[in-house]
């Protein structure tokens, strides 16, 4: 409903009560706020002419300038520029100028694009009347902007790039061990080898790239830590909680058999399950204890964002109001003294801020993986055109969460096709 | 705001208890306009419950534009506008040739009613009439197509 049409109403039901009613009050009223509105409305006459100072370049995530110079050629207006005309272009300090019949004014506001690349920005301008109850849109004109990409993206991307060959090598070798400087022998290079290892002098001589390759050292524990949080446990046929912990019996069989010591934390969203490292058969019967979950029921959803919900000052006024102790997952992980091995699986739903927190925090000390089954791959109810064009954008959401994280730590995203014996076998 | 206490004024005057909606109006005006508006809409429809005219050419009429319709129209105002200031309005700015005119009419036409024929001049048939002509003379008034603000489509602040 628009304003105006309530007004009108009013001034209808105006007529019809003095009618009905026998009341000329109502009639009188109604007739006031009918010619009160139609002045309003015949009042309002957008008119305005803009010239437009508009940067040619800009660099990504970085504020560019554009300048408008606007001449008010009709009735008093209020005037907006128009934000999310295109996706990755936001609009800054787009504030509300009240502007006379004939007044002159410069506004100025700022384009942030968050992706590089070529854009040709529509540019928008809303015309309202000081009442707010009419608006007209007036576009200005198209303009092109280039963006080039900030030394930030490119930092970020190569460390990405890193994390992701490091992801690679985690998949493909025996992952875990410190290194020594015990020289273990030489091997050819494969795609994902640190560039450093290579032996220049060796490679000369067989003319192909050598890698030095060293001993590796068996001690640090391995802590498997499983997210079995109300998400993870969401799904009819195939929850993730099932595939997660199948994972996770595959890799606490292998590492045992391996003689590491291996360790299990799980939380959830009331507490953590902490089963101290040890070795052996025993071992993996407790863990085997652990692995139980009561399935939850309910549609997955498919938040997976990494801001904060609350500001830092309704944050405060929740905690007064729910008082919290200290989360079980940030005690349990920050409590393990010793570097260790983390390897977290994860669908990055639930607690995902705080696990962002705290993997910059633990990253400094102990090496970690994230395996994270994506939920939209294990999305299983109907699709249609409606859900596909959600799941796409949850998706690209998603990905970015997928990224940030890759930034930290080196994060695999599995679906249920990726099963378990491609991924045992790689680390075997 | 002044038109509130004017409002009230005129309502304790007229004996209408709608004047309590008025500061839930200004407050929820503050909040957002279109709770404002809806606020509004209760009152008005309050206000034409309890105010009773009889005669739309006599003092009571008079007393009720003044104290009760004016005051009303122009809380309206207030609530729509904001705390934008005007500058000091001129009487060009009140006058339109126009709407005069028709209210001249109307008040013509209702002076020749009672004269003339008094046994049509019940309270149904005024109101008949002035609802008549007021909808003629809007919907020949309408001249151009003009797009209406979605009430709760714009967030408070971004104007």
């Amino acid at each position: 409903m628009k304003r105006e049409d309530l007004l009108w109403t009013l001034s209808g039901l105006g007529f019809a009560h003095g009618y009905l009613s026998s009341n000329a009050f109502s009639a009188l009223f109604g007739l006031g706020l009918a010619l009160y509105t139609l002045k309003t409305r015949n009042k309002f006459n957008p008119e305005v002419k803009v010239d437009v100072e508009f940067p040619a370049k800009a660099e990504e995530m970085k504020k560019s300038k554009v300048i408008l110079k606007v001449k008010n050629l009709g009735s008093d207006v209020k005037i907006k520029v128009k934000d999310g005309i295109i996706p990755n272009v936001r609009i800054v300090n787009g504030k509300t100028y009240i502007l006379k019949s004939g007044e002159e004014m410069f506004i100025d506001f700022f384009l942030v694009p968050e992706k590089k690349g070529e854009y040709e920005i529509p540019l928008k301008i809303e015309i309202y009347d000081l009442k707010e109850l009419y608006f007209e849109e007036l576009e200005i004109g198209r303009y092109k902007l280039d963006v080039m990409p900030s030394v930030e993206s490119i930092r970020e991307a190569a460390k990405e790039d890193y994390n992701l060959k490091i992801g690679e090598i985690y998949k493909r070798s025996v992952f875990l061990g410190l290194e020594t400087l015990e020289l273990k022998g030489l091997r050819e290079y494969l795609p994902g080898d640190d560039l450093r290892r290579i032996d220049w002098k060796a490679s000369s001589r067989l003319g192909e790239l050598i890698v030095r390759e060293f001993m590796k050292e068996w001690e640090g524990d391995i802590y498997l830590v499983l997210d079995a949080t109300k998400e993870m446990r969401k799904g009819l046929r195939r929850a993730k909680i099932d595939y997660a912990s199948t994972l996770l019996l595959h890799l606490a069989t292998i590492l045992l058999k391996k003689n590491y010591r291996v360790g299990l934390v799980i939380y959830d969203d009331g507490g953590v399950k902490i089963v101290k490292p040890s070795r052996g058969r025993e071992q993996l019967n407790r863990i085997r204890a652990a692995v139980k979950f009561k399935p939850e029921k309910g549609l997955i959803s498919l938040r997976s964002n990494v801001i904060l919900r609350f500001s830092e000052k309704g944050r405060k006024f929740m905690g007064k109001l729910f008082p919290r102790k200290r989360s079980g997952l940030s005690e349990a992980l920050l409590s393990i003294k010793e570097p260790s091995y983390l390897i977290i699986i994860t669908d990055l739903m639930g607690h995902t801020p705080l696990l962002y927190r705290l993997m910059l925090m633990l990253k400094k000390k102990h090496k970690a993986v994230i395996l994270s089954p994506n939920p939209i791959l294990f999305y299983t109810e109907d699709i249609n055109g409606e859900t596909l064009k959600f799941l796409y954008e949850k998706y690209l959401e998603r990905e970015k969460t997928v990224r940030k994280f890759n930034t930290l730590v080196p994060t695999i995203d599995l679906g249920p096709s990726d099963y378990l014996k491609d991924i045992v076998r790689e680390l075997r | 705001m002044i038109w509130g206490i004017i409002a009230v004024i005129g309502g304790l005057i007229l004996g209408a208890k709608a004047i309590v909606l008025i500061p839930l109006v200004y407050l929820l005006a503050r909040k957002s306009k279109d709770f404002g508006l809806i606020a509004y809409f209760f009152y008005a429809l309050l206000l034409m419950n309890e105010v009773f005219v009889e005669d739309f050419l006599s003092f009571e009429a008079v007393k009720a534009i003044l104290l009760g319709v004016l005051p009303s129209l122009m809380i309206l105002k207030e609530i729509l506008v904001g705390a934008y200031k005007f500058e000091k309005p001129e009487i060009k700015d009140f006058i339109d040739v126009k709407v005069g005119l028709f209210v001249l009419a109307i008040l013509v036409l209702m002076a020749i009613l009672k004269l003339r024929y008094e046994y049509l001049y019940t309270i149904e048939n005024q109101t008949s009439l002035v609802a008549g002509l007021a909808v003629i003379f809007v919907l020949l008034n309408l001249r151009k197509e003009v797009k209406g603000v979605e009430m709760f489509k714009v967030r408070e602040g971004e104007i």
